[in-house]
């Protein structure tokens, strides 16, 4: 019998969302206790809005990503293109979160239909945001 | 050996009581681990759901260990106007880490 520190355990999860199969990969999870839950997406996936997204981030895991109602968009003709995206359906193309360590990875895209266009110059066909939150001293 | 079983084989389990829970009872007592078992203190709800949910049964032979299961984990994913999340069947690999092997 093996002892308990040169044995590592792992899970894929495959999960169907919306008709889509997706695999959630977990890290080793013989260090739950002390390490926290670690799990990444294995493929991009549809979540629904990224409100509400960050909503259940917060809820579940206990993360404080702040409220993107609240973000304050000083330019106008910024302000409804940023309220589209905060209330459009996203892809979540990176994910990677640590329970214990309250750190995230989130990657997300949005696709703007129809485009945004700002005066006439600036035409967005879509949106991408990444978000890294690490502890203080921690590697990158 | 990799272990499959049929979704009725998993009701069948499943009536008998079997969860993931029992599974990483059997995963500590068969590598000498200490996987904490429910209940979960001070843990996600994620992982209380997961930890819950019913299996087909308990492994045998080599990992890695292909597990399937029916029902839900509706803590995982967001619920926002789709179906629910099914959860098709979890794999469960098991090795040991070598002097070369990172933490």
């Amino acid at each position: 019998m093996s002892s308990p520190s040169n044995t590592v355990v792992s899970l894929s999860a495959t999960v169907t969302v919306a008709g889509n199969q997706v695999t959630v990969n977990t890290g080793d999870i013989t260090k739950l206790a002390k390490q926290g839950f670690q799990f990444t997406l294995s493929q991009p996936v549809q979540l629904g809005t990224i409100d509400k997204f960050t909503q259940w981030l917060n809820d579940e895991l206990s993360l404080s990503i702040p409220d993107l109602n609240k973000i304050e968009i000083p330019i106008p003709a910024l302000q409804s293109a940023f309220q589209s995206f905060i209330n459009g359906q996203i892809w979540v193309t990176t994910l990677v979160i640590n329970t214990a360590t309250s750190t995230y990875n989130i990657g997300v895209t949005f696709t703007l239909e129809p485009s945004i266009s700002i005066l006439g110059l600036l035409q967005f066909d879509g949106i991408g945001i990444q978000v890294n939150h690490s502890e203080i001293g921690s590697p990158a | 050996m990799k272990r499959t079983l049929t979704k009725a084989a998993a009701r069948v389990a499943a009536a008998a009581g079997l969860t993931f829970n029992s599974l990483i009872v059997w995963l500590n007592a068969t590598f000498n681990l200490k996987i904490p078992v429910l209940p979960l203190d001070k843990q996600p709800s994620v992982l209380q759901s997961l930890w819950e949910l019913p299996i087909a049964e308990l492994p045998i032979g080599e990992p890695p260990y292909d597990v399937p299961l029916e029902g839900s984990w509706p803590a995982l994913f967001l619920q926002v106007g789709s179906p629910p999340v099914q959860l098709e069947n979890i794999v469960v690999h098991v090795r040991q880490k070598t002097s070369a092997s990172p933490d």
